[in-house]
């Protein structure tokens, strides 16, 4: 008996050992490790998943990962992933509580033999992101749509989870799912298909609308809160959608018009302003500044269609807005003249600290998301200038993006990883505006993960807390048809 | 040797009687339909897809079946476990008869199940889902009838088997309370207890609607899908008769089968009538339910993604297709062979649209038609297409014939990254693992890319300069493929194929001249035939005719001309004669 118990715990070691595997002078790599995502030099907030990792090329063998805060090690690993259980990083962080940064050391091993990379830090925010993001989940195609859906993702763990996905009702898409500032008891979201409507929140109100009238082109697109929530910003756009035939390009969406209305949904009507629904421009995306006195928009001349579709190019403008009396100013000022670079803005997003303004800008048009040359700038409105994002810009796409509620934080979703399948990125503004270099939205296996992911992430949004909806009773409502007519208040 | 030694016989024999006349069907006359089934599926052996398809009620049925599905690439394999589950179908069934005490006389009824399953999957959108479902369904009626005396036995029987059913099984689970209301129904009618009857009815009945009620906690599909099966049939919620039908038979049947025990007729008359009914009913049913026009489409569409040109002009030789798509994949298979411009108005043509079909929302068309656009050169366009039908799958799954065209289409492209994606996800399957493995090679690698002479070929093929393409514009985009191609000979065909088509000879004229550069041997029959009838509108005679028209084609169209205008009803001599020319289609069709 006593002879077997100490097999048993001979055993038992020499499994362990097996488990961790000694390192004997390994190569030594002056550069940093090439890892899948790039997390080398990244910022983080405190409330982050674990920042889990691969090694890029499949040749790796094995990993032996130590990570450091103020030359204390606080963790030891060794595997194929960096895989930190969500307690433990949690712990890590905690441990590193007063310091700015975590030292992470990659050593792998290849062919058999064990190299040391140069260590690499991972900078540590002490503005934390909201609780989690929403996306749409769906994968890049043209016209037709398979499986598709929003999502919430809590933000310090891995759990995502389906609001609501296509598969409830029959043809049904989901799309422009939009929270006032983070906050998700103000929420709208438009559904196609044979049971269109415009789902609206308010508090413990919910709405489904129908958005057309005789009044406006189509359907309320592209919605934006009015920070009290007495108010959504809407464009309605005559949209069309065409396909380019050389390699580097495949879609181009083309508005034939496009208005901007405000909703007031205790009257349920339309707002108009003749200066937002003018033939001779094209207006679109609307966003009210923090104090809501403000409607931000991008604004083209109309071009003819398809022959000058590249000469469609949107400036940054804004029109003052009474949110008391619901009326607009006499007005519209040009806050970045983009036409005169030949440039095109989309998406403009106001920091609801009210100092920048975030937005997409590409070559011409309105649907950057096909654009690889589109890429994220930043306008400081205290001092109307305006930076394209470098730390965050790559080769590929960027595209959408969207606020944390204490502005310390974007997310934007980007190409860069493959060229087709959007991804979403993190990162922070500092107190000077200095942008830090982005990180891919963690993921337990990340390389696995979005290898096999066939989806592209649209229209990213933070919000503050999870979320309560009510799927069934939304299903119910869809089908039923029931909606609430908007009116227009245009005479 | 007594008769009832002589059914048993039978009923040993008759299954493998029926597994060969399955496997003959499935893997002679109806393989095209198992290599469909197959590129609508992409089972990959990750536990991410095992998740995928397991979250759903019964979602390990079709775990399975997928799994089995994959099989279908080689046909006969594909046949062979069709045929193995219809027996296996039929062997529970018979089991369950036999249970109930029937005669071995009513055996051969037990295969009515299983050839309703045999119609139901001569349907493109059945799916083995159901069958699987059914199998599981079955043995846990057999478990249950373990205790025919035993209530309590019975009681906890069902209780572990319905939820465990509509997990494993999904909504096909009814099959099993349809089975246990009967049998508990009977079973307490015997003792005449009719309230405990009714009282049995009822509590089945509402645990099987209670379980799909509580599955819409967990899910996303709407009641209606959770409780008439999502997995089943390629449109999620939509039962067929015939599928209904089988699931119906697996319970009716074995009742059917003691019923007629009961009876008092002679066994070996009662043993002729229900062969007679069986084979009767298995013909009729089976023979309705295959549709030849699809398995056509099914063929040609096989033997064009296969590059198989010459089997199927020799397909169209044996019988013109009819369909739009048959004739654009033999039409495309004719200017493969060079042959499209002597030989187009052999065969049925119905205008452009089976020269080269327009994108259509739909899972099947676009896939079919993104072979010609491919070979064309128009390779986004082909890729979207590609996509696009792959997005329209009804039961939102990915397809492995669209994994293979999108890697292909981005690899000649140079997005290799995206091709990587398309081509590592392959790997993970049993039968394109070894092409993807092969085509990887291609990622990143322009000289192995110009050295592959398809992917060079269409490479040189593409569009030059950008532009927004339109569909309604086909000529233009052939033209313009042309204009920025040259040597594109199939762009030149399909340019000319296009306006014969269209009847639109000016166009024909303005662009035939193009092909002096493209080294025909001579001038393309159909070709000839345009031109000559072109000439006649403005000449007298052939005199000064400045092309090398055959004699044949002069003297047919003297006496076509000559039909035409002498005879009152032309158009039945002139088919007899000069059908397969494109005078008659320019006039007639």
């Amino acid at each position: 008996m006593k002879t077997s118990i100490i097999q048993t715990l001979a055993c038992c070691l020499l499994l362990l050992s097996a488990c961790s595997e000694q390192i004997n002078s390994p190569e030594e790599i002056a550069a940093y490790p090439p890892i899948y995502p790039d997390y080398i030099g990244v910022t983080i907030p405190r409330n982050i998943a674990p920042l889990n990792f691969n090694m890029e090329t499949d040749d790796c063998e094995r990993m032996d990962i130590r990570i450091f805060a103020n030359n204390r090690e606080l963790y030891h690993q060794q595997g194929k992933i960096m895989d930190i259980p969500v307690k433990q990083w949690q712990k890590i962080l905690e441990e590193a509580n007063h310091c700015d940064s975590l030292m992470i050391t990659v050593q792998a091993k290849e062919d058999g033999k064990w190299k040391n990379y140069r260590s690499f830090p991972v900078y540590l925010s002490n503005y934390p992101v909201d609780y989690g993001l929403v996306y749409r989940k769906i994968a890049p195609g043209y016209e037709v749509y398979s499986k598709m859906g929003i999502y919430q993702r809590d933000l310090s763990s891995f759990e995502e989870t389906a609001l609501v996905e296509n598969t409830l009702v029959k043809g049904m898409c989901v799309n422009c799912h939009t929270f006032n500032q983070t906050n998700p008891e103000q929420f709208s979201l438009h559904i196609r298909g044979d049971h269109g409507a415009t789902y609206l929140k308010r508090g413990t109100d919910t709405e489904y609308l129908n958005t057309k009238t005789d009044q406006t082109l189509a359907s309320c697109v592209y919605p934006y809160w009015h920070p009290d929530g007495s108010y959504i910003a809407y464009s309605t756009n005559n949209t069309r959608q065409s396909f380019h035939v050389n390699s580097e390009e495949r879609i181009e969406v083309i508005d034939l018009a496009s208005d901007i209305v405000v909703y007031h949904p205790e009257s349920h009507r339309l707002l108009h302003c003749d200066l937002l629904e003018g033939d001779e421009y094209f207006e679109t995306y609307p966003a009210f500044s923090p104090d809501g006195k403000t409607l931000y928009f991008c604004q083209a001349s109309v071009q003819e269609i398809p022959a000058g579709y590249k000469e469609i190019r949107y400036n940054l403008c804004s029109i003052a807005f009474e949110p008391d009396a619901g009326t607009f100013g006499n007005k519209i000022d040009t806050l970045i003249l983009a036409d005169t670079l030949s440039k095109s803005i989309t998406f403009p997003r106001p920091s609801y600290d009210g100092k920048y303004i975030l937005f997409t800008m590409a070559d011409y048009g309105n649907f950057p998301i096909w654009h690889k040359e589109a890429d994220l700038g930043l306008l400081d409105l205290t001092t109307n200038q305006f930076r394209m994002l470098s730390e965050v810009n790559s080769n590929d796409t960027e595209s959408f993006h969207n606020w944390t509620k204490n502005s310390r934080w974007f997310v934007f979703s980007s190409r860069r990883d493959d060229g087709l399948y959007t991804r979403l990125y993190l990162a922070s503004v500092d107190d000077d505006g200095q942008v830090s270099k982005p990180f891919m939205l963690p993921q337990r296996d990340p390389k696995t993960f979005y290898d096999r992911d066939i989806y592209s992430y649209n229209v990213p949004d933070f919000t503050d807390r999870p979320i309560d909806f009510e799927r069934r009773i939304f299903e119910k409502k869809i089908v039923s048809d029931e909606r609430i007519q908007v009116k227009s208040a245009k005479k | 040797m007594k008769h009832s030694n002589v059914y048993s016989s039978v009923n040993r024999i008759a299954p493998i009687l029926f597994a060969l006349a399955a496997l003959l069907w499935w893997g002679l006359a109806n393989k095209y339909l198992l290599y469909y089934q197959e590129q609508f599926q992409l089972f990959q052996f990750t536990f991410d897809y095992l998740k995928s398809r397991c979250l759903v009620p019964g979602g390990i049925s079709f775990y399975i079946a997928d799994f089995l599905t994959q099989f279908y690439y080689y046909p006969w394999i594909g046949a062979a476990i069709i045929a193995l589950l219809l027996v296996i179908i039929r062997q529970l069934v018979f089991r369950l008869g036999r249970l109930l005490k029937a005669d071995a006389t009513y055996g051969l009824l037990s295969f009515l199940p299983s050839i309703a399953f045999w119609a139901f999957l001569c349907d493109e959108n059945a799916l083995s889902g159901l069958l699987i479902g059914t199998i599981f369904s079955l043995a846990a009626c057999c478990i249950y009838m373990r205790f025919p005396g035993n209530l309590t036995n019975r009681v906890i029987c069902i209780l572990v088997s319905l939820p465990v059913l509509y997990v494993v099984a999904g909504s096909v689970y009814f099959l099993f309370i349809a089975w246990a209301v009967i049998y508990e129904f009977r079973e307490a009618m015997r003792r005449k207890e009719v309230a405990h009857a009714l009282l049995r009815l009822g509590l089945l009945v509402l645990a099987g609607i209670l379980i799909p009620l509580l599955a819409q906690l967990v899910t996303q599909y709407a009641f209606a899908g959770l409780l008439s099966g999502i997995g089943y049939y390629r449109f999620p919620q939509l039962y067929t008769f015939t599928g209904l039908a089988a699931v119906a038979l697996c319970v009716a049947t074995p009742w059917l089968m003691r019923g007629f025990s009961l009876l008092k007729s002679p066994e070996k008359r009662g043993f002729i009538l229900t062969l007679t009914a069986v084979a009767g009913i298995g013909f009729v049913w089976i023979y309705k339910a295959a549709d030849p026009m699809k398995e056509e489409i099914m063929r040609y569409d096989y033997l064009t993604k296969t590059g198989q040109w010459n089997a199927v002009i020799a397909e169209a030789e044996k019988k013109s297709p009819t369909s739009p798509l048959s004739v654009a994949c033999l039409n495309l298979a004719l200017a493969k062979n060079n042959q499209l411009g002597d030989r187009m108005f052999e065969f049925y043509q119905n205008g452009p649209e089976g020269l080269i079909p327009s994108f259509k929302r739909d899972f099947y068309a676009p896939l079919v038609s993104n072979e010609i656009y491919y070979q064309l050169g128009m390779i986004n366009t082909a890729q979207r297409f590609t996509f696009e039908a792959m997005e329209a799958i009804p039961d939102y799954r990915k397809s492995s014939r669209a994994f293979r065209r999108l890697a292909e289409t981005n690899l000649i492209n140079g997005q290799y990254k995206v091709a990587e994606k398309y081509l590592r996800a392959l790997q993970h399957t049993l039968f394109h693992k070894k092409w993807a493995d092969t085509m990887l090679k291609y990622a990143g690698n322009e000289s192995a890319i110009a050295g592959n002479p398809e992917m060079a070929r269409l490479r040189k093929s593409r569009y030059i300069n950008d532009f927004l393409y339109s569909d309604t514009e086909m000529e233009d985009m052939l033209g313009l493929l042309l204009a920025q191609n040259p040597e594109n000979r199939l762009a030149f065909e399909y340019l000319l194929g296009y306006t014969l088509q269209n009847k639109d000879l000016e166009r024909f004229m303005t662009y035939y001249p193009l092909g002096r550069t493209m080294n025909y041997t001579h001038i393309p029959k159909s070709y000839q035939e345009a031109l000559i009838y072109m000439w006649t509108q403005q000449n007298p005679n052939f005199n000064g005719l400045p092309w090398s028209i055959s004699r044949n084609v002069l003297d047919g169209v003297s006496e076509f001309a000559h039909i035409y205008m002498k005879q009152k009803q032309p158009e039945a001599i002139l088919k007899e004669k000069y059908g397969k020319t494109y005078w008659y289609y320019l006039l007639f069709v």
